[in-house]
């Protein structure tokens, strides 16, 4: 990145179940029964928040674990889990995990097909509250095995998947900003607890679902929580963040110089096996490829494979140093995480901090502070601002 | 911390141990205008702070449960957004999974509709929350077929009236076939297992009624309590039969004595004519408590609470209800308006759950009440809604429970707080140790789990089972 207000680099982790390999939970220090338990999620989150990463994020899919990613990481968003039959849902695990956490930002996968935008909506904007503004979500927009039989309406499906999604997000939007920030006003002179001209009806009528609003939650803290995702699978005007995948960082650079000017912040993603416990990340990685082997990345350069660091840590430094000059983040996902995690909180996230190469969050900060990304204006107090007398039915179109 | 255990002298340990007891559970963010928000101690309805220091007083006090609301469209009011009264509420499922994470024992209930959630999604959050909770999940099942709800859903107002209960069911059942068919002793208990789940993936689960049709794999595994505790409110006899059938514990609004006892009588009946023994479903009536040192104090108090939650413009709301127009031409501190209504059925605030009655019937009712009291427009509105409740001294209003705890007519109380979030203060800090000295309330949580604090039975499709 060349601007000269470069903006923050950011580094996020990954701490969906026991670790990124499909083997992660045979070396994990808890059994698998364990890894569904709030004690362990709240280790793990207490423990990436004091390592001062910038985010968490957390995988999820409306199908399990098995079933949504069996060649992964070729074809989906989601690290494989051959095996794992049980998930619990991201964004309330999210939820569980703010008031346990103090700067880092929540982000929950969220899966915006087989989903009521409605209730999506209401869900992200209460993360937000509870979590004082750290809230964001990666849009999940994938056509799983299975999913379109236990809705009660026929979701989209092939090519209409990243429409659907980049619907749902818009109208999320909507909801947002159907409560101006301002709308309680408890005036005991008047009566009116809200102010009833600061809230808005959303009249959105999308080619596959509408909404009449306004939501029922009011305005996240951070206006909007931070939209992330795969500019390929939602339509990129509707992402602040995209996450790009690739087996090398000259791919990755292509790909973040592509979507310049599209999306505000790049982040790679990058799994990640360290040296560890007096073992090389060679031989970990080998010994977890012998029970379950990993998809191998695409050195050819194949654009959707994932990058994979395998080393030590101060090569992990220096790694990351390279990719601080092409994108303004990393998307880590450690291997194993009981293993993993420590080694980068000991010895990688310090030294890029006092390289002055990274900041941690402080308590107080928002997701968007982290991020140096711009509170968003209100839609409807834009509008009414422009043109005082206009109310129309939105259409799709306006997205 | 919890309320330090006392024994009164006077009460005999058996005869206590015999006597029912009396659980409380608190219902966040009332109804309607309960929840006084023009006070000084008024707090915010939205901030995380204020939810965690309610169920943290809640959870001192040893209440059973903590409650969520749902309303999935803001009510309105003429045509337009109502405004007087507390607007806003976070996502049930999302709230207490973060407030499960600042308590230990307290169980955590979202009420949640049959209509406008999948049951396949219904049953994979509650079942998350079970498991973040460790076992302290429960649902309170509402069923609507409110179109103009719809109007925020793909489906719209999909459902016949007619239907609204048998859909339920068929979701209440979907969800609980979903719980079931996670395979027992899976996941594995130790990393060095030969597979992540010896028996594999769950069993799809396939239903199908007239509205829905669902072919799920369920992916979260019972917790210690097996199901959610299930509550339900349904006053109409198909509603107490769908409670009698599916629930654990029914709300009510007969907290009155004699209604309870008629209730409890009615509940009991219906409860073993669904094949289960009488005291299978646990009776908890929602109730207004205010307390004070003594009985004047309390009714000062209760006073001060009827005239902050009826303000001027919510009195006049209440009769543009019936009236069917806007009244705001009127004093509300003179007479009731002198024209006649404009609407043959009362035009309700959608989305309450105020009942219509034809409307000049109504009328003049109040008018005859007004002139007879010589009421005005707000003294009447207060009038008409100052009959729920509890009001008195700590002790008297313990003696008063004991009454309903030696009958065994309820099982708990559920409990709207006037004030957010210093609204238990009284309740914990004054009643339940009175409460505690007459045998008839926990000194403690019973076992971990909301089903275990209750003294419930295993769930109904797992009773069979070893």
């Amino acid at each position: 990145m060349s601007e000269s207000t470069r903006p923050p680099f950011v580094i996020g982790v990954e701490l969906d179940g026991t670790g990124a390999h499909p083997a992660a939970w045979r070396d994990a220090a808890i059994s698998p029964r364990e890894s569904l338990s709030p004690r362990y999620l709240a280790r793990v989150a207490a423990e990436a928040d004091r390592a001062g990463f910038s985010f968490l994020t957390l995988e999820d899919a409306p199908v399990t674990p098995e079933t949504a990613a069996p060649d992964a990481p070729a074809g989906s968003q989601l690290s494989p889990r051959p095996g794992v039959t049980a998930r619990l849902d991201a964004l309330q695990r999210a939820a569980y995990v703010a008031p346990l956490t103090g700067s880092i930002g929540l982000v929950p996968f969220a899966d915006a097909v087989y989903v009521e935008p409605f209730h999506l909506a209401a869900q992200l904007a209460s993360l937000d509250i509870a979590s004082a503004g750290r809230a964001g979500w990666v849009v999940l927009a994938e056509e799983f095995p299975g999913a379109a039989e236990a809705v009660s309406w026929l979701p989209a499906a092939g090519d209409d998947l990243p429409r659907e999604a980049t619907d749902t997000a818009a109208v999320s939007r909507l909801i947002w900003d159907s409560w101006q920030d301002d709308a309680v006003i408890r005036s005991v002179e008047t009566g009116h607890y809200i102010d009833p001209e600061r809230l808005h009806y959303v009249r959105y009528r999308g080619e596959r679902f509408s909404v009449t609003g306004p939501g029922i939650t009011p305005r996240p803290t951070q206006g909007h929580p931070v939209v992330f995702g795969r500019a390929d699978r939602v339509a990129a005007r509707q992402l602040e963040v995209a996450f790009v995948s690739a087996a090398h960082p000259t791919i990755v650079a292509e790909r973040a110089l592509e979507l310049t000017g599209q999306v505000p912040r790049v982040v790679a993603e990058l799994e990640v096996v360290l040296d560890a416990r007096g073992e090389r990340a060679a031989a970990r990685l080998a010994r977890l490829d012998a029970h379950t082997p990993a998809h191998t990345p695409d050195h050819t350069g194949g654009v959707s494979a994932r990058g994979r660091f395998v080393g030590t840590a101060a090569g992990l430094v220096e790694h990351l140093t390279e990719y601080a000059d092409v994108v303004h983040g990393v998307r880590l996902l450690p291997a194993v995480t009981d293993v993993d995690l420590p080694e980068i909180a000991r010895a990688v996230l310090p030294e890029l901090r006092r390289r002055g190469l990274f900041r941690s969050p402080v308590a107080g900060d928002t997701l968007r502070d982290t991020l140096g990304l711009d509170r968003p204006s209100n839609t409807f107090e834009a509008a009414r601002a422009a043109e005082p007398a206009s109310h129309p039915e939105r259409e799709a179109a306006i997205r | 911390m919890s309320i330090a255990t006392s024994t009164h002298p006077t009460v005999d340990a058996e005869a206590a141990q015999t006597r029912g007891q009396i659980h409380l559970g608190v219902f966040f963010q009332g109804v309607n205008f309960s929840t006084v928000w023009n006070a000084a101690e008024s707090g915010s309805q939205t901030e995380f702070e204020s939810f965690r220091r309610l169920i943290q007083t809640a959870e001192r006090g040893l209440f059973s449960a903590f409650f969520l609301g749902e309303g999935l469209r803001l009510r309105e009011h003429l045509g337009a957004i109502h405004a007087l009264d507390v607007v806003g509420r976070p996502d049930a499922g999302i709230q207490l999974a973060a407030l499960a994470a600042v308590t230990h024992r307290i169980g955590l209930v979202a009420t949640q509709n049959t209509t406008f959630h999948e049951p396949t999604a219904l049953a994979h959050r509650l079942g998350t929350l079970d498991l973040l909770s460790e076992g302290r999940a429960a649902w309170n099942i509402v069923t609507t077929d409110n179109a103009w709800t719809g109007e925020n859903f793909r489906r719209g107002g999909y459902l016949d009236h007619a239907d609204r209960y048998t859909h339920a069911e068929y979701v209440v059942n979907t969800v609980k076939a979903l719980w079931d068919s996670y395979p027992a002793d899976a996941p594995a208990d130790s990393p060095d297992a030969a597979a992540w789940s010896a028996p594999g993936t769950a069993e799809s689960v396939v239903t199908a009624d007239r509205y829905t049709s669902v072919a799920a794999v369920s992916r979260v595994p019972r917790s210690a309590q097996e199901h959610p505790v299930l509550f339900q409110a349904g006053d109409s006899p198909e509603g107490r039969d769908f409670a009698a059938r599916n629930a654990d514990v029914i709300f009510s609004t007969h907290s009155a004595f004699e209604a309870a006892t008629d209730f409890a009588a009615d509940i009991r009946h219906r409860t073993e004519a669904a094949g289960r023994p009488a005291d299978d479903l646990k009776i908890f009536p929602g109730q207004e408590f205010i307390l004070a040192d003594t009985e004047a104090e309390a009714r000062d108090k209760a006073r001060w609470v009827r005239e902050s939650q009826v303000t001027p413009q919510t009195a006049l709301a209440f009769l543009e209800q019936t009236w069917g127009r806007s009244l705001g031409e009127f004093d509300p501190e003179g007479p009731l308006p002198d024209i006649p209504s404009v609407a043959e059925q009362t035009s309700e605030t959608r989305g309450t759950g105020f009942h219509g009655h034809r409307a000049a019937e109504q009328i003049a009712s109040w008018r005859a009440l007004s002139e007879e009291k010589g009421l005005s427009i707000r003294q009447l509105v207060i009038h008409l809604t100052s009959g729920r409740g509890f009001v008195g001294s700590y002790s008297g209003v313990a003696d008063e429970l004991l009454r309903y705890a030696e009958a065994g007519v309820v099982d708990g109380f559920n409990v709207t707080p006037y004030l957010v979030p210093s609204g238990l203060d009284d309740i914990v800090n004054g009643l339940i140790p009175e409460l505690q000295e007459r045998g008839i309330y926990p000194t403690e949580y019973r076992g971990e789990t909301l089903r275990e604090h209750l003294g419930l039975r295993r769930p109904l499709t797992r009773r069979h089972l070893a």
